[in-house]
This record gives structure tokens, sequence and C-alpha cells, in this order.
């Protein structure tokens, strides 16, 4: 009976279709209010718990954009995360290849010692890493901000976890052809693996992009300064300029959504492994 | 396989890595050191146009020594975590700022140089600098920071919120007072006559103020009622933070809260976000606070939209006056800065009247220069800035300016009236468990 | 298959590899006491300059200070060398420049702890020469290996031994001449402080000692131990130990006259000066050092049996080669933070205070009886229960948006935007949401007659707020990384089943979990660390309030570090909340990936 499983595929449809509007809007709720609150006066701001302006305040964001130099904060924090970005995927695919494909005494446990370092909490190995850098003379500068974070135990766990998941009989095919490890893992492993590798990308450039404390400790000069750095700026021990942060927010916010909506579609599509096999 | 899809594979790994290692060579390291100049760091927590005002006086003093750069570390969160780091690390700015409740921490490890000897050649005058403020940074003949600006904990009264439940405005009088004496009856009666519930919902809509949960606002309730919260000389709490007078300071607020006077919420510990919104739109009558919230009223003052009145700290009936409590910072400098001589001479020129005439501009807090301060009173109308001076007056310094770890006395405090109003123990049992434990961390 | 030429080589470079690894001991420890040495020497011309800022001192006196080692030339001529600018009383431009040759004691050279070295390197070389003629063992060399430690350790212990006796000549030469600048102040007629303050030291007047509200001049401890023995107060010098530190100690009475008035100890000015055994000790250097050294020891041992194997050989170099470049700056960059760290927390170790006395595991048994901990740590435990619920939410939107419709693309980036969020931004607007008295939540549920919930303002509710918060910050990033998972599963899977019959819950439960088992078990075990690590939320949105209830253990380890700047129990903390989560870390592996093998 093809109208009962039309009528059927329909309204599972329709509810997954229900279903998936409700978690959006559930989801992106407090943003959007955030983003409403970037409209407001400073004192409108949750007076009596009011959702959206009373006449938006579009000023607000020339000012707030204005109030500090955010050109050369977003400039920072883009170069900042770039090089994040490229360091920990080469430094997580190789690694991660390693302990997923090659077999070499003792691989377990060093995988286990690598993962350990996720476990230690930040805050304490912070210090230790400033009077590294510090006694390296690195503060104030590119190489400071960006040399402690160019590896990711995270993203290394993330390509053993996806290199595990590919068939090995491709490797093994191309293996037979003479092709060395290294061809191996340029040719065939890290194509297939983009969905990580956007995955990885992505999830870099947001912790580098969110990244406070890090960039606070090791620059000093407004020019080295990072967009996340200057939206704390508006919330100083006694006074807290709302407005200003929720716009800092929103428009700190733009470049990873751009970044989300473009790599989305490395890690959605799903790989065509029909050719092979 | 294909081969060129292999081929951008690598390439957008390797293009982005070689073009950022690129980007890294060739942009210089941010505090370029150009021959000839010196650049002196200071560090403070300035943000926004706070920033800006201190920028001016940065500009000024490169103006006044030529070949000098100033550069401003700001760092309005995280101030602590990055100048102890810096401090840690041997490079330490050149001025920084020293927050009263800090004093202890800095000063008492040798992290301040004393600038008592310089204060001839910086023409630093300590007989115009507000002396309860001074004091704070003195050890016997010692300074070890010139003060930049205060405040006291004051009550910001919304007259029109006052007079639409019946408070005659003769009786919230002028600025700096209470027409008849202000005592915690008079705080309770006006509290409970603007809490109302006008559209009937169940909910006030109007509340009395809001509840001050740390103890940097509730200590001037216990010293209005004639006690402290320490011995004398700061090493002892039992018979003091549980003692009568901060009973019956623990007892009238929490009363109050319990009575429905404050809004709900208030056990979230940073302040409630939305406490000055509430008070400037009339949903308030008291607010608790200091000099930084002013700036935030201005314009509504100005417009004619919010009737402003500064009041003293209410005390109890038994009492003749209140103390208030003194926030403080100062211009301190490391022993171990760069340019030791000339972090000392820049510290002498933030702390001139001319810097604090620029800084005034801001509005965030008193000028220590008793001169500075009486000029900018003058300049104002309203009379607000008077109504503050003349409250600083009466007010004493935080015990976070004389006693190590006072940050943890704080944070153990504010389970005292916590236990009372969340889970109905009473207060002597709370106050008298606090303060032995209070007592263990003064020990040490 | 042996390779001849490889076996006998390599023992030839185990011993080698020893032989530089202690020499790179012996070079740290050798470099410390230089450090103190030139750091003395600046400190004897602060000390010239500031006698040269007296009022009544002759320019001779200044170069008696230090036995003429000090010439005073125009302030112009500064900079070059070591030297100190001198003022004239509260001036800021300075006078004249003070350069100060220093002291002519040479570089010296721990001498018993090479000869101890230099027979390691010795053994080392004989046993690789024996196993030259003996068929290599077929496991890892476990007797050399517990030899190389032993020596390592042997070496790092008497070249600790050796700058610590280095470090203490030169501190009591330190403390003679912040004496003896003193006295020359003093007979000039400079007041205690004064003089005091030209010798650079820590000071108290002997009146003073043993009152603590009068010594914030010295040490604290220091002066009350000061006190506390009468002896030391009529003796020169001396050394006392006080929380935790040693401390050089000196008295000198002031005045025009010889001291002859030693016996009335009021008179006297004390100084003290905390070592340059404490505070440049080459201790963390060195065992830093020897780690180093035995893992490149322990390298080369290990390669030693995999050389007989020569296709085992590349794998493993291979594989070394994938890994270089993340290896190398973890262990520069994370690995030393690390045991920098494990050594913090067995110091009493404050940050900004110069010395970090030991504390052994005193830290740590602190923690045993620190209830505030343990339920900081129980929170979290409760807290990483959300994990579950947010996977199961995270994987249903995966499923969910597993189409590239447009309208999906859009959804998925609603769905992603907790996760791109300022935190700080984002956590008002959910403190505001979820206000007692207005908030929306409250609100919403006024509406279908709810009564009031204190989200935040309840011990009992406020940690499941936080939960629910935690599951909507973590969703998009999981929902992502299930994504990328999906992705992998060979759509032919999905046919396959098709063809077979299977309807929708048949091809979840027998193609898309199996598909997903690698990316579960990620997602897992990564969000159960991360959720054991959260800070963030607790930071801005209740700062563990109220009464400890949503008090986690990072939140805890943060204020014990910054706000009460105990480092040392801050650190212990970490290490014990490590070793709780490695724990659940290990348990997770050992159960969940058991079959990994067929892969």
């Amino acid at each position: 009976m093809p109208d009962a499983r039309n009528a059927a595929r329909g309204a599972v449809g329709f509810s997954r279709t229900l279903l998936l509007a409700f978690a959006c809007l559930v989801m992106a709720a407090p943003f959007l209010w955030m983003a409403a609150t970037s409209l407001m006066g400073q004192l409108e701001v949750f007076g009596s718990g009011r959702l959206f302006p009373e006449s938006p305040l579009w000023s607000n964001y020339p000012e707030a954009l204005t109030a500090q130099p955010f050109g050369r904060y977003f400039l920072n924090s883009l170069i900042f995360a770039t090089v994040v970005v490229a360091g920990q995927v080469f430094t997580a695919t190789t690694a991660g290849y390693a302990f997923a494909r090659c077999d070499f005494p003792g691989r377990d446990t060093l995988f286990m010692v690598f993962l350990a370092t996720m476990m230690v909490p930040a805050v304490i190995v912070l210090i230790p890493r400033f009077l590294m850098v510090d006694a390296l003379g690195w503060i104030d500068s590119y190489r400071g901000l960006v040399s402690t974070e160019l590896v990711s135990v995270w993203g290394i766990f993330l390509m053993r976890q996806y290199f595990r998941t590919l068939p090995r009989e491709l490797e093994d095919a191309a293996r037979v052809d003479g092709a060395g490890h290294w061809r191996i893992f340029r040719s065939v492993a890290l194509p297939l693996a983009k969905p990580a590798v956007a995955t990885l990308a992505l999830f870099a450039f947001i912790d580098a992009w969110k990244n406070f404390m890090w960039p606070l400790l090791v620059t000093r000069s407004m020019e080295m300064r990072v967009v996340e750095v200057g939206i704390a700026a508006f919330h100083s021990t006694y006074e807290i300029n709302w407005p200003y942060q929720m716009v800092a927010g929103v428009v700190a916010a733009l470049p990873i959504a751009l970044l989300f909506l473009f790599t989305q579609r490395y890690f959605v599509r799903g790989i065509q492994l029909e050719g092979i096999r | 396989m294909n081969h060129r899809v292999t081929a951008t594979a690598v390439r957008s790994i390797l293009f982005p890595a070689a073009v950022s290692l690129a980007s890294i060579a060739c942009f210089p390291a941010g505090s370029g050191v150009s021959p000839g100049v010196t650049t002196l760091r200071v560090a403070l927590w300035a943000g926004g146009f706070e920033l800006e005002i201190e920028q001016q006086v940065a500009d000024r003093y490169e103006a006044l020594r030529p070949g000098t750069r100033v550069l401003l570390e700001s760092a309005p969160n995280g101030y602590e975590e990055r100048l102890l780091t810096s401090i840690a690390a041997g490079h330490p700015p050149d001025v920084y700022l020293l927050d009263s409740p800090d004093i202890p921490t800095f000063v008492d490890r040798g992290l301040a140089v004393d600038l008592a000897p310089y204060q001839e050649a910086l023409g630093f005058q300590a007989d115009r600098v507000f002396p309860q403020v001074l004091e704070a940074y003195r050890r016997g003949r010692a300074l070890f920071a010139l003060p930049k600006d205060f405040t006291p904990m004051v009550i910001y009264a919304n007259r029109a919120v006052l007079e639409g439940a019946g408070v005659d405005r003769a009786v919230v009088g002028q600025n700096g007072a209470w027409a008849s004496g202000w005592t915690w009856e008079d705080y309770r009666r006006a509290a409970r006559s603007v809490t109302t519930d006008r559209d009937g919902d169940g909910r006030p809509d109007v509340y009395g103020f809001d509840f001050p949960r740390n103890l940097f606002q509730w200590v001037p309730f216990v010293w209005s009622a004639g006690g402290d919260i320490l011995a004398p000389r700061g090493d002892r709490a039992t018979g003091y933070l549980d003692g009568p007078a901060a009973l019956s300071a623990y007892a009238f607020l929490t009363e109050l809260a319990e009575e429905g006077l404050t809004p709900g919420a208030q056990f979230v510990q940073q302040a409630d976000p939305a406490r000055e919104a509430r008070f400037a739109s009339g949903g308030q009558a008291f607010l608790l606070s200091g000099h930084w919230t002013l700036p935030l009223f201005h314009d509504l003052v100005r417009a004619g939209a919010l009737d402003l009145a500064i009041l003293p700290i209410p005390h109890h009936p038994s009492q003749p006056g209140a103390t208030s409590v003194l926030y403080a910072s100062g211009w301190a400098v490391p022993p171990n800065a760069a340019n030791p001589r000339q972090a000392i001479d820049l510290a002498g020129f933030l702390a001139s009247p001319e810097a604090q005439r620029i800084r005034a501009r801001s509005g965030l807090a008193i000028p220590t220069r008793v001169d500075v301060a009486a000029e900018i009173a003058a300049a104002d109308p309203t009379g607000v800035e008077d109504a503050f001076i003349a409250l600083a007056e009466r007010a004493r310094v935080t015990w976070g300016a004389t006693v190590r770890d006072f940050s943890r006395v704080e944070r153990l405090a504010l389970e005292i009236m916590d236990r009372r109003l969340l889970r109905g123990e009473p207060l002597e049992i709370s106050a008298a468990e606090v303060a032995r434990r209070v007592d263990e961390v003064l020990a040490r | 298959m042996r390779d001849a030429g490889a076996a006998r080589v390599i023992p030839l470079v185990a011993a080698g590899a020893v032989a530089v690894a202690t020499a790179l001991i012996l070079a740290v420890a050798a470099d410390a006491p230089s450090g103190a040495r030139e750091h003395r020497t600046r400190e004897e011309a602060r000390a010239a300059a500031a006698l040269y800022e007296l009022p009544g001192v002759a320019e001779a006196d200044v170069v008696a200070l230090l036995d003429g080692r000090a010439r005073i030339v125009a302030p112009e001529a500064g900079g070059r060398g070591p030297g100190a600018h001198a003022y004239r009383a509260g001036a800021l431009e300075p006078a004249a420049w003070i350069a100060v040759e220093p002291r002519g004691e040479g570089r010296r050279w721990p001498w018993a702890a090479s000869l101890l070295a230099l027979l390691g390197v010795l053994c080392m070389a004989a046993w690789a020469g024996a196993r030259r003629l003996s068929p290599p063992p077929p496991r890892f060399p476990a007797a050399p290996a517990l030899f190389c430690a032993a020596v390592f350790a042997l070496v790092a212990v008497a070249a600790q031994q050796w700058a610590r006796a280095e470090l203490e000549a030169i501190s009591a030469t330190r403390l003679a001449g912040g004496l003896r600048a003193a006295g020359i102040a003093g007979s000039a007629g400079a007041d205690p402080e004064a003089a005091a303050r030209v010798a650079g030291l820590p000071w108290a007047s002997g009146a003073a000692l043993g009152e603590a509200d009068r010594i914030w001049t010295m040490p604290r401890e220091a002066g009350e131990a000061i006190a506390a023995a009468p002896r030391l107060r009529t003796v020169p010098r001396y050394t006392v130990a006080a929380g935790g530190a040693t401390y050089h100690g000196g008295s000198i009475a002031l005045g025009s006259g010889p001291p002859v008035r030693a016996e009335d100890p009021a008179d006297n000015l004390h100084l003290v000066f905390l070592g340059y055994e404490e505070t440049a000790s080459p201790a963390v250097a060195l065992i830093a050092a020897a780690l180093g050294s035995a893992l490149l020891v322990w390298l080369v041992l290990f390669l030693l049996p995999l050389a007989a194997r020569p296709r085992a050989l590349s794998r493993t170099l291979a594989a070394w080669g994938f890994l270089a470049p993340a290896a190398a700056l973890l262990v520069v960059f994370t690995f030393g933070p690390l045991l920098f760290s494990l050594w913090i927390s067995l110091h009493d170790w404050r940050l900004v205070d110069p010395a970090h006395p030991f504390a052994g595991l005193e830290n740590y048994r602190a923690l045993l009886s620190d209830g505030a901990w343990w339920s900081a740590v129980r929170n979290t435990a409760v807290f990483t229960l959300h994990v579950p619920l947010a996977m199961a939410v995270a994987l249903s939107l995966a499923l969910l948006t597993r189409e590239s419709r447009r309208a999906v693309r859009w959804a998925r980036l609603a769905l992603f935007l907790p996760s791109i969020t300022s935190v700080v931004a984002i956590a008002v607007v959910w403190k505001l949401l979820l206000n007692d008295d207005y908030g929306l939540a409250n609100r919403a549920l006024d509406a279908f007659g709810l009564g009031p919930v204190a989200w935040l303002s309840s011990p009992d509710i406020a940690l499941v707020s936080l939960m629910l918060i935690g599951v909507w910050m973590v969703v998009g990033y999981q929902m992502v990384v299930f994504q990328a998972g999906l992705a992998a599963i060979p759509r032919v899977w999905y046919d396959a089943a098709t063809v077979d019959g299977a309807g929708r819950w048949q091809r979840f439960r027998h193609v898309t979990l199996p598909g997903l088992r690698h990316t579960l078990f990620f997602v897992l075990v990564t969000s159960v660390i991360g959720s054991f690590q959260v800070f963030g939320l607790v930071y801005v949105m209740t700062e563990g309030g109220p009464l400890g209830a949503t008090d986690v253990a990072v939140y805890h380890i943060y204020r014990e570090a910054w706000e009460f700047l105990r480092f040392g129990n801050a650190a212990a903390m970490s290490w014990v909340l490590f070793g709780v989560v490695f724990a659940a870390t290990w348990l997770h592996f050992r159960f969940l990936e058991r079959r990994r093998a067929h892969a």
C-alpha cells in the first residue's frame, strides 16, 4: 500500500521537522536574546526582564567596536587561530595516524601517557608555561602566543579514532603497490579523513579564538591583544557594560559561524567508498 | 585514488602552515624597542572609557618626559593573575595599581618599593591627601603606594520611588543626610512602604533594596551597630564576627530579606546584573554601592529622569551615626622594576593633582587629593560629590588593607547569612562556627 | 635475520648516550652558582650605590666597601658590565655610575660528581663491550636501564650537594657584604631603617623582634625564630630555620663607636638573607636533566633489541617519525610544565614568595581532611552525569540533521550556536533566564500553573541547573563529532541492510551504532574528561555557590591558586583530580575498547 506508506513517511518527516525546529529554538534562544540585548541601552538591559529593546540602539555596534582597536584584535585572533589550526592539524593527523595504524612497541602505553595530559587542570600548567615562554623571551609576540597551543591531545585522539574507523583494506592495497608509510598516510588515509580533519580544524579554531587566559598572560601591548581579551575589557570588577559586551560577543561569534558554515559540508558529506570494493 | 584530490588535501594543510609561519616571521613583536626610548609599563584594570582617560594621562606624561613611552597594560579581568605571573617571572610592570584589599599580599612580601624618600623629589604633598586613604598605604614612616582614588560605600536612594510610597521628601533630606537621623528602623520602614505589588501577580514590582550578600557590602552595617568583625589587631574573629553587634546586623538584614523586601536571585554570587537597571527604572528604592556606579546614572540625572540622593549607611538605633567602609587604590612600584627611578617618577605623576584632574572626568571615584576633590565637588551642582566627600570622612578602610588572607575571610563569611536564609540555621550558630574557622585562617 | 653492523654500533651508542646525559646533568649543576654570583655582584653594586646616596659617606668608603673593586664614574659611562646608578638623597636623576669588578673566583666545577659520572660511563662501556660478544637478549634490557637510572640519580644528588655548598658560600659573602654596608652607613650616622636600606636585606631592629606586627620589614617567621632564641640576638652571625626555609642572619650594633653594646640586644640591627641555596637551587633543573637523560638512554636501550629485527626497527622509526612533531611539542610545553607542577605540589609554593620550602606530602595529607575539597570532587562527579544525556541529545540531533538541504544546514548552525558564543556573555543571559522572580523559565512555569523553581539560589537545585546548561553547551560539539563519524559509515552498508529488509530501527541498531563505535567512545571519553575540568561555567554563573553546592574541583583549584595564592595545595589538588580522572578513563578503555582487535 503505497499510500499508507507515504502517509507514514510524511508523518515521520513532519514530526522530525517539528522536533528539529523546537530543538533549534531552544538551542538558539539564549544567543538570540544576547543579540537582542546588544541593541539595548545600558540601563535598559535586564530591567524587569524585557526581551526586546524598545527601540534598537544600532549605534551600540559602531560605538563598542571603536571603543577599542578591535580591527587589530581581530587580525591577531585570526593569525593566532590560523596558526593553531595549521599546527594542530599537522601534529594531530601525523600522531593520530601513528597511534591508529603503525605497530610499534609501547604504542598503547604511550597513547595513555599522551591522553593523561588532558586530565590535569589547565590552571596548573599555566604558570610553568608562562615562566618558560618568558625565559625564552617570547612574551608579547606571536611566537609566545602560539607555541604552546600547536598540539592538541584531543585532536590526536580524534584522528586516532577516525583512522581506526577506516577499513584497513585500502592501505593494504596501497602497500601491495609498494607505497611507504608516508605515501599511504598522505595519499590514502588523509584524504579519507577529511570529515575528521574538518572537525579538528573547526574546534582548534574555536578553542584558539575563545582562549582568554593564555593570551591575557603572554601579551602586553594593545597591538598584540586578541578579541576575547578585548571583550573582557568591557567587564571590569566594578563596572560592566553589558550591551557592549553583547555586541562584542555577537561580532566575535561571526567568524566562527562562517567557518562552521564553510566546513560543515566536509563533515556531513559521506566519503564515497563505493568505488573501492 | 585520485591524485589531484590528494595534492589538494596536502596543499590545504601545508599552505596555511606556510602562510602562518611566514606571518609570524614578518610581524614584529608587539612592543618593539626603539633605541633611545624607555618604555614604562603600567599595570591597571581600567576598561572602556576609563582606559581612554588613563591614556590621556599617559600621553600627558609622555609629553612631559620626551624619550619615554608609557605602555598601559590594562586587564580589567584577570588583573591579579597577570600581575603576579609577571612578577614571578622577574619582569614586573614598572608601575602597578594596588587595590586596598591587596595591600598585605604585596607589601608584606616586599613587592612594593618604599616611596617615602622620594616624596619631596616627586612633589608629593602627603598633607593634601585624605588621611584615612594615605594611612592604608603606610607602614610606619614608609609609604608603599601613592594613592590614586577611593570611594566609600553609600546608599543611593531613588527619591521618586520613596515619595511615591509616601515617604516625605523632607525626610529623605539633602544629599549626605537623612533629615531626622537615619537608623535601621527608618530604613526598614522605608523599604516596607515601597515594596508593593501593583499589578497583582503575587510578586512585588518595587523592592526596598537588594540583599548585601558579600562581606564588602555588609561590613558597614556591623560597624554601624558599634561592633566589628575582627579584634582590634585583626588577629581574632571569635567574639567579634559572632559578637552582639555583628549578630544584630545579620538579624536586621536577614529579617528584611525574609520579609520579602529584596528581589530573588540574591544568592547568585556576583552582583545581580539587573540591580542598577531596576534602581534607575524605579523598581528599587535603595542601592548599596560605591562611587563607581555614579557614571551609569549620569545621563538620567542630567535629563531629570532620576532624582538621586546619596545617603549614609543607616545605623543601629543605639548608635549616634554610621561608619562606612572605604576602598582605595594606589600606584606602586615593584622593587625589581626594569627602570626603578623612572618608574617612581611616573608613579608620582600618575598620583599628581594634574593626573587626578584628568582622571576625575571618568567620575568613577573620588580623587585622593583633598583640593582636587573639592574642585570637582564645587563644579557639581547636584551636591552628590559633596555628599560622597562628607560620607568618606566617617568611613574607615577595609580590613583587607591590613589583614593577610582577607579574601579567605570574606569567602568564609558569606556562609553566615546564607545558612540562615537557605537552611534556616540560627545566626548565632553559623556565625560562631564561621568565626572559629576564620580564627584558624588568621592564626596561620 | 641479524643486522651485525647495527648490533656492533649500538652498544657504543648506548655508552655515549650515558656520557652525554651525565655531562648534561653536571653542566646544569655547574651553571647555578654562576647565576648567583652574578646576582651577588649586582647586589653589591646596588649596595655601594645606596651607600653613596647617604649624606656623610665619603667616596673612599664606597670604594672600601667592595675592597677596591668599585670605580665611581660619570653617570653616562654606565651600562657596560656590572654596576649600578647612584643617586643623591631621594633624587630621580643619577649622580654617578658605580662599576664593579666581579670577585675573581672563576668558574668552578663539581669534581666529585664528575668522578662518579665517569665511573658510571666506564661501567656502561664495559657492559656494552661485553654484550658485543654474547647474543642479544630478546626483550628490553632491564638491568642496564636500572643501572643508568642509579647512575643518574647518584650524579644528580652529588651535583646538587656540590651546588648547595657553593651557593651557601656565596650567600655567606652576600650577608657579610650587607652587614658591612649597614655598618658603614651606621657609623656615618644613618638610622637603622636607612642603614638597612643600604644593605638591601630584610631587617628588624632588636627591639621590634618578637612583636609580630612590628617586624613586617623582615619575614615574620624569621623574626619570630630569632626572637625565640635569645642567644642568637647577641651573636654576630647565625643561620635560622624559619617557615621551612633557612635564612642567613646577622646583627650589628649601630653607632659611631665600636660594637661594645652587644649585651644590650635591643639596640642591634638584625639583617637576614634567604640564601641562594633556597632561591637559586638547581634542584628542579637537575631533576629535569636526570629525567631527560634517563629518557634518552631508555630510548637508545629500547632500540637496542629492535636492531636485531630490521623490519620492526623500520616500522618503529617510521611511527616515531609520525609522532615526532607532536611528541616534541608535548615534551617541551606540556610534560615539562606538568613535572614542574608535580614538584610544586611537594612544596609550600606561593608564586611571589622567594622561598618555597619543601613540604613533602604535607599538601596531599592536608587534602585528606579537607571536606570542602572532597565535596567539590563529589559535585564534579555528579556534574559528569550530564554526559550521557548530552550524548543522547547530540546523537539524535546529528541523525536529524543528516541530510544536506539548505534549511537543515541553517538548523545545524542554530544548534551549534551555543558552542561558538563567549561564555561570559551567555552566562548573564542564563542568569536572567533562571532568575527566581522575573526569569523567563519561571514565568513559563507560571503559565502552566507550576510554582517557581529556585534554579540557581537553592543548594539542592543549582547543580542540576548547571548540568542542564552544561548539556546545552556541549551538545553542539558532540553533534559535530557525531556527524563526522556518521560520514565515515559507507553508504553501501545501509544499502545492504535495506536489501536485507532491515527497518529504520534495525538499520540504526545494526549499521549506525556499530559504525559509530569509535566515535561514541571518543565522545564519551573526551566529554567525561572535559566535564571533570568544568570551570568557566561555574566561574561566571555561581562562583561555587550557594553554600558550596556548585563548587567543582577545578574552580576550587583555581581559587586556591589565584585567590589564596597557595599553589602548592592547588597543584596537589590537581594531581589528585588527575588520579580520579585517569582511573575513570582507564576504566573506559579497559571495558569499552576491548573489541579493538577486531576493528
